[in-house]
């Protein structure tokens, strides 16, 4: 007896199975079309987060390196690539001052603060950035900052510059003597005013007065000329003897050539001075007063501004009225009183490389201390004792100093004395130079 | 005769049945994946052009103000790509709610062999923008023709988003520019916007918050002529966007953008 054994013959029902077949492929071409699609969207979207991470890394090593050099700029860095592959193009030749790079945070961005006048950098798109920040190489007050970013897997890698400066407060120079007063001088103690860098030590609007005492000023010698001192000689407070100087002004001597009392100048300034005050809302810093004539085109409000945003928050080195030692000692930079000040003791202001500029808005008492850089008091400047300042002393109401020995010994402002170095509250970006391509 | 082997009635009518069943469920399978995959690939595809757009705006914007000019020593006051008191107007600015005009130091082009990037003047091919057109595009603007128009509506501008006739054209419905916060429009379609500009006079006393606005919007004697300011700005933009085909499928993305560049002026 046959049976329906199965056979390739007998099948029947090839078309449904066909028909199913296509189909089902048909679907699984299309689902695979779509996760393609959708696959190569979440490589975007990993594409855009990995450049998001990169120029995130990039920002925060900018801030980083924009602290930095507000802060403590002056120090000695050597310029090498950062760690993380592919390494950026590590600067060809690097100057030995004032270049800086530090990793941060660890292995996702690097920063180079450059001073050269040129520096060619290739992004990773081909374009070379060559930018100059600064016209004369090895500035040590300015420089570009280049921070680079990398993603986390480091495939992704953006740059970001931008040019940093310094502000120079004394735009119009430093003053030349090292005392300038808008009021009387009188020194009734055993002061000494050394100026080895010019031939002048007082100039003030009112008179000037010696007194009983043994106040003596002292300038170069007239055979020694200026390139023959280093700068330590020239800066040099050593008092017995004070070395390389020569006696102009004493109690016996009289007010010697270095001395300019009741300059028609000064006092003309010093009536502007009072003129502007008169006027509702103005702190006597307009133009043609005392303050303008020390810092052109500034204002003791941005003066204020300055010291703010040194140091620590929120206030940093704008100080109330009544700052004493304990407020001043160890500051440099810009260092501002709101009111009267005082200073004195074994304490110390600022460095010869660091100095400080102290602008008091009030009166200023000196009892001791050491002190470099400048001192602006728009009050009378009071004391006694035996402080040592090197710099310059500048007082809109003049200076009424007792008993005591102090010596004051010039050194120009910007010059040698923390010459063109960063101040704290001085520095800050260059508007404009910002640039990511 | 030879005896027909074939299959009963009964049998034909049950393969048929399944062979049906089998189909109609394959064939709505298919239909489905098809509709989903199909608004999958809408969908992504409007997210990445919205995306792209917002990216390309967001890196572009941010480096408004850019001057080669700007080295140490230089006045940046004297930036020649934050002009607004003459014409032309050079500095970021927002005419109407959905165009932005800007400008930096950035162009590709080359003037009597000296290329224009970063060379210290505003070149034409240095006018940027972005605006919405009426027929639902964002365009992005490449070079004017000249410096005495240099608006919303001159200058060649060429379409970031596509808006052709094919069915892959997107409708931009909204784009929105501002210095200021957005408002958020609920749940839908994005929160608060809270970027803000800031105008920051440096001659005022220290206890004085900066404004929170741009400087031309601060209160009537927060600057005074001779005063100096440094404005800061933020920008905050939106767009809506969605298919042509499907006006279903819509999207809003948003962000805000600080312009690198501060620019700073004395009123």
């Amino acid at each position: 007896m046959k049976t329906n054994s199965p056979s390739i013959t007998c099948q029947r029902g090839a078309a449904t199975l066909l028909t199913a077949l296509i189909l089902l492929i048909s679907i699984t071409l299309v689902t695979f079309m779509t996760a393609k699609t959708v696959l190569v969207e979440t490589q975007m979207s990993a594409n855009n987060y990995r450049t998001s991470q990169a120029t995130a890394a990039a920002n925060a090593a900018m801030d980083y390196a924009l602290a930095y050099f507000g802060d403590a700029g002056n120090t000695t860095f050597a310029c090498v690539a950062a760690s993380y592959p592919p390494a950026p193009v590590p600067p060809a030749t690097v100057p030995a001052i004032f270049v800086q790079d530090h990793i941060y945070p660890a292995s996702t961005a690097s920063v180079c603060i450059d001073n050269t006048t040129t520096r060619p950098l290739t992004t990773p798109w081909g374009v070379t950035i060559n930018t100059p920040c600064v016209t004369i190489s090895g500035a040590l007050t300015a420089g570009m900052i280049i921070a680079t970013g990398y993603s986390d897997d480091g495939t992704a890698q953006r740059t970001a510059t931008q040019c940093v400066g310094s502000r120079s407060l004394m735009a119009g120079g430093s003053p030349l003597q090292s005392l300038v007063s808008g009021g009387s001088v009188g020194l009734t103690g055993s002061a000494q005013l050394i100026n080895r860098y010019n031939d002048t030590n007082v100039w003030s609007a009112g008179a000037f007065s010696v007194g009983s005492g043994a106040m003596e000023t002292y300038i170069r010698p007239v055979n020694i000329e200026m390139n023959q001192l280093t700068t330590a000689q020239l800066n040099s407070t050593a008092t017995t003897p004070i070395p390389n100087v020569q006696k102009v002004s004493s109690k016996d001597l009289g007010s010697g050539t270095d001395v300019y009392a009741s300059d028609g100048v000064l006092a003309a300034a010093m009536a502007a001075t009072v003129a502007d005050k008169a006027i509702s809302g103005h702190a006597g810093d307009g133009p043609n007063t005392f303050f303008d004539m020390v810092y052109p085109g500034v204002r003791k409000a941005e003066l204020a501004r300055s010291a703010q945003a040194t140091g620590q928050p929120p206030n940093g080195q704008l100080l109330a009225t009544g700052a004493s030692s304990s407020h001043l000692s160890g500051k440099s930079g810009i260092v501002y009183v709101q009111g009267n000040a005082s200073f004195g003791g074994n304490n110390t202001i600022g460095t010869a490389a660091a100095p400080v500029l102290l602008f008091v808005d009030g009166d200023f008492d000196l009892t001791g201390g050491d002190i470099f850089g400048a001192i602006y008091v728009t009050g009378k400047l009071t004391g006694a004792g035996s402080p040592k300042i090197s710099g310059t002393i500048i007082t809109e109401a003049g200076v009424n100093r007792g008993a005591g020995t102090v010596t004051l010994v010039y050194t120009p402002f910007g010059g040698g004395s923390g010459g063109g170095s960063i101040m704290p509250g001085l520095t800050g970006v260059i508007a404009g130079s910002w640039r990511d391509w | 005769m030879k005896k027909q082997n074939g299959f009963t009635l009964i049998e034909i009518m049950i393969s048929l049945l399944i062979g049906l069943i089998i189909i109609a469920a394959t064939i709505t399978i298919y239909v489905n994946t098809i509709k989903s995959s199909t608004d999958t690939i809408r969908s992504v595809r409007l997210n990445h052009d919205l995306d792209s757009a917002l990216s390309l705006m967001e890196n572009d914007i941010k480096r408004a103000g850019y001057w080669g000019g700007a080295i140490a020593g230089a006045n940046s006051q004297l930036n020649p790509f934050t002009v607004v008191t003459t014409a032309p107007i050079t500095n970021v600015q927002i005419p109407t709610p959905s165009c932005i005009l800007y400008s930096y130091d950035g162009g590709n082009g080359i003037t009597g062999g000296v290329a224009h990037d970063a060379n210290g003047i505003v070149n034409l091919d240095e006018y940027y923008g972005f605006r919405l057109t009426t027929n639902g595009a964002i365009e992005m603007r490449l070079t004017v023709a000249d410096t005495a128009s240099v608006g919303c509506n001159n200058g060649e501008w060429q379409a970031l988003t596509i808006n052709d006739t094919s069915g892959e054209r997107i409708n931009i419905t909204r784009l929105q520019f501002s210095f200021n916060p957005i408002p958020g429009v609920g749940d839908l379609a994005f929160p608060i916007l809270p970027a803000t500009s800031k105008c920051l006079n440096t001659a005022s006393l220290v206890t004085t918050a900066p404004f929170n606005t741009l400087c031309a919007d601060a209160a009537v004697g927060y600057l005074t002529t001779g005063q100096r300011a440094i404005e800061t700005r933020q920008v905050n933009v939106v767009i809506t966007g969605q298919l042509a085909n499907d006006p279903s499928v819509t999207k809003t993305v948003y962000n805000s953008v600080k312009i690198r560049n501060d620019r700073i002026f004395t009123q």
